[in-house]
């Protein structure tokens, strides 16, 4: 399988863990550590990811404005993105293809995954 | 409503019976004084709507009795009707206003006009009371609300407040429940053993971290409520600064290089003084991961300084910095001074560490420009100070 995930997530902990669980069941994992990064990285990717993991409250560019620039750009906003947040309310509210509520449950995360990158 | 009070004062008790005689149908509550000085008692105690003051009086007289009847709290504003036998003169009524008359009324009085006199009297205390506990209501309405204001507020901010710790704890239990999760469902499907061991380690070594984040913050609310209750108490014994320092550098190396951190330490002394290592340690670690969350990446520097009576040890990131209105506030309890959409935390560190730093004789102090980095520097007496603070606390 060669699915391209893109990680988005300030704490790193958080960040590596994913990108272990994740790679583990096959999928390639990109990381960035705020909305910034994210956002360069996704412009530059040659293929582009079949889905974002994206974590709201972080430094600098946070996942909000992440969102806005991803939606603003034609080339970014048919990826889904699947918000990573341990506020449910804030992100259900930014509309978005799935909300993945912290702590995370590993089954939960692999199966939405794994339905939106299908 | 209470019932009017009229006060009646005549040294002759046929003129109180007769005046009584008059007032008593109209539903005023009459008192009498056969005497000036029985008057001061009874206004002393009542609140009247007007006092018929005979003028001609033993001992006491009525301009007397009503000189020192304004002079008291009570009755500073009660209208006093003269009631004179000796007719009218006009320097006599001026002497009578004076000393605080508002109406004269003469014997011997018509029924009829007494009644009328005292009637004005009666409405305006009717109207004044009324007015008085309007106002008093008014006041306790607007106290309530004011009260019902601070009450919403102080629930809005434990509702925030317990909704960001709830985030707080959440984040590190995130990679907790990852792990245990993958490790069971290999364990279950016999694939534990493809892991290379040094994954497995890192993946441990990730978990061990996360253990500790969740205790420092359970820790950090316990010490709130120690805080508050005056129970944080300090285990001093001799210990060097330096090594405490050293020794938190060398345990958090890892979570410095994997936020991008590099950390140098300069001492100029040892620091040895009488101190709780523990608390001086959890200072330590509080400034340090304050560096690193909010340092951006960049090199932090550690200066240990130490003249012999005091050390300096100062912890100095080029991160986002803070700007000058928040200098002060960030050291209470819950201030924080950065966007709840950019970091997380319980605004709860900086208080903690101040108040330790105060039950040593010391203080934390910070220099710092928005956006080019911060310098926070703890002040920690070592000889004369800190014994006499062991000795004391
Ligand atoms: N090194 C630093 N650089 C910039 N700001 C800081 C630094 N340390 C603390 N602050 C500011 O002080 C506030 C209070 O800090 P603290 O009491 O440790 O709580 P927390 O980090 O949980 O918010 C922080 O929210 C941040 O705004
Ligand atoms: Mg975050």
């Amino acid at each position: 399988m060669d699915t391209q995930i893109l990680v988005i997530e300030d704490d790193e902990a958080v960040r590596q863990t994913l990108k272990d669980v994740l790679e583990l069941q096959g999928y390639q994992v990109t990381t960035a550590m705020n909305g910034g990064e994210g956002l360069q990285k996704l412009k530059e990717m040659a293929s582009k990811p079949c889905l974002v993991l994206l974590d709201l409250m972080m430094p600098n560019v946070n996942g909000w404005q992440f969102l806005d620039g991803q939606r603003n750009d034609p080339q970014l906003n048919n990826i889904p993105v699947i918000i990573c947040s341990a506020y449910t309310e804030s992100a259900k509210a930014v509309n978005p293809a799935a909300v993945i509520e912290k702590p995370v449950q590993l089954q939960h995360l692999l199966w939405t995954v794994k339905t939106l990158s299908a | 409503m209470k019932p009017v009070r009229v006060l009646v004062v005549d040294d002759r008790i046929e003129n109180i019976t007769a005046m009584q005689a008059v007032l008593a149908d109209c539903g005023y509550e009459v008192f009498e004084a056969e005497s000036g000085k029985q008057a001061l008692l009874l206004a002393e105690q009542h609140d009247f709507a007007v006092i018929l003051l005979d003028v001609q009086m033993p001992i006491m007289d009525g301009f007397e009795t009503a000189r020192r009847l304004r002079e008291m709290e009570r009755s500073r504003c009660t209208p006093i009707v003269f009631v004179t036998a000796i007719h009218r003169t006009e320097a006599y009524e001026e002497l009578g206003y004076i000393a605080g008359a508002v109406d004269f009324l003469f014997k011997p009085f018509n029924p009829t006009i007494l009644q009328a006199k005292v009637a004005v009297f009666a409405e305006l205390r009717r109207k004044t009371e009324a007015m008085r506990q309007h106002t008093e209501l008014l006041h306790a309405a607007a106290l309530k609300e004011q009260e019902n204001a601070m009450l919403k507020e102080s629930l809005a901010r434990r509702d925030e407040f317990l909704s960001i710790a709830s985030h707080e704890l959440k984040t590190p239990i995130t990679p907790l429940n990852l792990q245990v999760q993958s490790f069971l469902q290999m364990v279950r499907s016999g694939t534990l053993n493809n892991l290379p061991p040094e994954r497995l380690e890192r993946m441990l070594v990730t978990s061990q971290n996360q253990i500790d984040r969740l205790a420092r913050l359970v820790d950090e609310l316990i010490d709130i409520s120690r805080l508050k209750s005056d129970r944080l108490e300090l285990k001093r014994a001799p210990a060097s600064l330096k090594a405490l320092v050293q020794g938190v550098i060398e345990q958090f190396a890892p979570e410095f290089k994997k936020n991008g951190c590099e950390v140098t330490l300069q001492t100029d002394g040892e620091g040895f003084g009488v101190m709780d290592s523990f608390r001086i340690e959890q200072i330590i670690i509080n400034l340090l991961l304050n560096a690193v969350k909010y340092g951006n990446g960049c090199p932090i520097t550690v200066r240990l300084r130490d003249d012999g009576r005091q050390a300096q040890l100062s912890v100095e990131d080029g991160g986002i910095g803070i700007a000058e209105d928040d200098l002060q506030r960030i050291f209470q309890r819950f201030e924080r001074a950065v966007s709840a959409k950019n970091y997380g935390g319980l605004g709860l560190g900086l208080f903690i560490c101040s108040r330790i730093a105060e039950l040593h004789g010391g203080r934390i102090s910070v220099t710092s420009k928005l956006g080019e980095g911060s310098t926070f520097t703890l002040h920690l007496p070592l000889k004369e100070e800190a014994l006499l603070h062991s000795q004391f606390i």
